[in-house]
Parts: C-alpha cells; sequence; structure tokens
C-alpha cells in the first residue's frame, strides 16, 4: 500500500542521496504527474463504460487498469485461487472485478456470486456452467472452481476497475500492487535522475 | 446453429452488459430451451434403455413421450393400448397415435404405462435392452447441443424478457412488450415446424367454417 506522496518522498531520497533539499530540481508536483503516467502506462489504464440490466449506470472517472501474471496456486479442495493484487472499487456484481482471463486472453473465467456455486450443483445442464470456468471473490482473494494448475494455467491476467489517477489524492492509497511498489519508484528515480544532475554539475560549475 | 452457449453472449454484447450476467442469461436460455424442446420443437432421440426382468423399462424421467420402441435385432415393436396406459385412459389412441397401424407388427409388443415414466414390453424373450425413440422434456440437451436456428430467435426473445423482469427500472410496458414479443417469436416457430399442406390447412376453414354454421344452426333453433 502507497501513496503518491510517499512514493514522492521516496524518490526525492533517491535523487539527493540523503534528506532532500528544499532548492532540489525535481518537486514533489513534477513527481505526481510522473506517477500518473508511469501507472497508466503500466496497468494499460483505460476508460471504464458498461451497462447495467437494471438501468444502472457506472460513476464517471473509473478506469480499467490491467493487471497481467497474477500468480494461480493448488487448494486441496481441487480447486485453485489468486490473491487480487489491488482491491478494486466495490460495484453490483463484483463488477470492480471486470474480468479474469488466462496468461493468453483465450479464456475468460465466469464470475460467480456468493451463493450461486452451491445453488448451481443439482442444476441439470448448467451445472458445470457449460464446462467454462467459474469464479467467486472471498474477500482478498479469487476461488476457482477447478484447478487451473491442472489445465497448465499458472497465471492470470485481471482487469480490475480503479479510480482514474488523476482522481486519486497525495495521501490516497493507489491501485499499484505491493510487488510493483519498488519498480515504480526506481523507474522514477532514473526518469529524474539526469534533471539532478544537470542541477549538480551547474551548482560546481558556480 | 448456434450453441446455447453463444445465444447466452450474443445477447450479453447486443445489450452492452458484462459477462457478470451471464450466469442470469445461460439460466434464461435453458430455461426456454426446455419449453420449446418440449412443446415446440419435440426433438426425437434415440436411446437404449434396460429391460428387467419383469419387462419394465424405467425411463430417468426425461421421456416426455415415446415415438418408438425396437428390440435388439432393430424390429419395431408394436404399441399395445393396455388397461393402464394413459392412451387407453383418456381415450385418445386412434387415428391421432402417431404409432397407429403398427399393433402387434413384429409379434413383440410394449405398453406405455401410465404417468408415461414406464414402458411394459412384452412378447420378447430375453431381451436385455431395447432403444427406444422419444421426445425428450428438454432437459437431455448439453453444451454441445446445437439450437434451431428458428428457436434461436425465440431464446433471445425470451433472455430479453427476464431481464426485464429482473430489472427494477423496467415498466409494466416494457415487460408486457417484452413477453408479447417472446410470444410472437414462439408462434413464428410453431408456424415454421408445423409442416403444414394445402390440404390441411383448406381442411381447417373447413372446419371452422362447419363450427360457425353449426352455431348458427343452434342458435336458428
Amino acid at each position: 500500500v502507497i501513496s503518491k506522496k510517499v512514493i514522492a518522498e521516496q524518490v526525492k531520497y533517491k535523487l539527493a542521496a540523503g534528506f532532500p533539499d528544499l532548492g532540489d530540481a525535481v518537486l514533489e508536483q513534477d513527481i505526481f504527474v510522473a506517477i500518473g503516467q508511469k501507472v497508466n502506462a503500466k496497468y494499460k489504464l483505460e476508460y471504464f463504460d458498461t451497462t447495467l440490466p437494471s438501468g444502472e449506470t457506472i460513476p464517471n472517472s473509473l478506469s480499467l487498469a490491467t493487471y497481467e501474471n497474477i500468480p494461480v496456486a493448488s487448494l486441496s479442495n481441487g480447486r485453485s485461487k489468486s490473491l487480487l493484487p489491488v482491491t478494486p472499487i466495490s460495484l453490483p456484481r463484483n463488477i470492480g472485478i471486470f474480468s479474469i482471463e488466462d496468461a493468453n486472453g483465450e479464456v475468460t473465467f465466469i464470475p460467480l456470486l456468493p451463493s450461486q456455486r452451491i445453488l448451481l450443483k443439482n442444476q441439470p445442464l448448467i451445472n458445470d456452467i457449460l464446462g467454462q470456468v467459474g469464479y467467486e471473490v472471498r474477500n482478498k482473494s479469487i476461488e476457482y472452481s477447478v484447478d487451473l494448475t491442472l489445465w497448465n494455467i499458472n497465471a492470470v491476467t485481471m482487469r480490475l476497475a480503479v479510480l482514474d489517477i488523476d482522481q486519486y489524492s497525495e495521501t490516497d492509497i493507489l491501485p499499484i500492487p505491493a510487488s510493483s511498489e519498488e519498480d515504480i519508484v526506481n523507474e522514477l528515480y532514473a526518469q529524474f535522475a539526469p534533471e539532478q544532475a544537470k542541477k549538480e554539475a551547474k551548482e560546481i560549475k558556480a | 446453429m448456434n450453441t446455447l452457449d453463444a445465444i447466452a453472449k450474443s445477447i450479453l454484447l447486443r445489450k452492452r452488459f458484462s459477462i457478470h450476467w451471464y450466469l442470469d442469461s445461460l439460466i434464461a436460455a435453458r430455461d426456454c430451451l426446455r419449453d420449446l424442446t418440449l412443446h415446440h420443437l419435440q426433438i426425437v432421440n434415440t436411446k437404449r434403455f434396460n429391460v428387467d426382468e419383469f419387462g419394465v423399462v424405467d425411463f430417468d424421467g426425461s421421456v416426455a413421450d415415446v415415438v418408438g420402441v425396437f428390440g435388439c435385432s432393430g424390429m419395431e415393436l408394436g404399441f399395445n393400448p393396455g388397461v393402464n396406459s394413459r392412451d387407453a385412459l383418456d381415450g385418445t389412441y386412434g387415428d391421432s397415435s402417431p404409432v397407429s397401424g403398427n399393433i402387434f407388427v413384429s409379434g413383440g409388443t410394449y405398453e406405455i404405462l401410465a404417468g408415461r415414466d414406464k414402458l411394459n414390453i412384452s412378447g420378447v424373450s430375453g431381451a436385455g435392452t431395447v432403444l427406444v425413440s422419444y421426445i425428450g422434456d428438454g432437459r437431455d440437451a448439453d453444451a454441445a447441443t446445437h439450437i434451431d436456428v428458428y428457436a434461436e430467435a425465440s431464446i433471445e426473445a425470451y433472455i430479453l424478457w427476464q431481464f426485464a423482469e429482473m430489472s427494477r427500472t423496467s415498466s409494466m410496458g416494457e415487460k408486457e412488450r417484452l413477453e408479447s414479443k417472446y410470444i410472437k417469436q414462439v408462434d413464428i416457430l410453431r408456424s415454421v415446424k408445423a409442416n403444414w399442406n394445402i390440404p390441411q390447412l383448406r381442411r381447417i376453414v373447413q372446419r371452422a367454417y362447419t363450427r360457425r354454421y353449426s352455431e348458427l344452426t343452434i342458435n336458428n333453433m
């Protein structure tokens, strides 16, 4: 869990090689803008627009973020599970978890509401969802109806509804998986390091 | 021809609904297919059933109507209306029976027991199994079942109607419009599947005319 403010501070610490100075070449506001650009590019954020059968509309300013290579782990009950990389926006019917696919994007898994799997058991024809794989959301994890690892599916791609990156304030938790936080800090450091170096070179000349 | 899965997904695509409504769409499609199969499509299936030591064939509940029964050699068994048969009980056995004229053709006979969930085979010795042609109740459709092209429109109309029924924001007028659209599609399906010819249509008109004439006659009396 990380916010724009924390990322900006970490980048500034690295640029200054210690406690940042007020006169540094890179300002926090510059880093905030760059964070937005990085997250948009890394998670392929796109405008989220869908229609509900009830006629309700999804709030504006939502985006879909794509998270690739989410690991799948076997469970002892013949099923498997994955952890949600971030907490998506809570929407009716778990639309916040917009889609879960295999890594190649060829198989889309079918969302089931918490009680539906039990109700489906004795329904002829559709009890195995016509041979497709269903999933249920359990807190921060996704439980699949079959063991995907037996099908050689060891990682999945998730598309989750998050806020448009500009909507996150400096202290809001960003939709970035914990495993990627360090990468983003390092990438931003690499992006701004030349600016800091130029300023330091100017100061030495002066 | 399409599958149930393809029909359920095509509705989601057309209405721009997400995959989260797939199961609702699929359940509605399944219900509609079952109804159409039982009442309108009447697809004839053929399946081998075991005959027990008393000559009784126990269906698994998926047989709605028996069309024909065949012995091991492939020879058709004759239909015996019997005292327990529903045909015999309700007096409908006659020209309208699909098996009239086949009585006792091969020596062996079968009797449909009341309730139509069992067959009683007689006159065939040592028959371990029989081949039964039947009209299913629609539950034997599966993921690979191809839907009749004329039934697709009916199933799609039914799904849309069910979505409106489940919606809190659909008006009564909208629900009724979609229901009548479904009924219209089923009428089209029935007319396509009816396979009527000119003499049959002429007979329908004649019978209607006769009824009007007799009503007039009764009124005048």
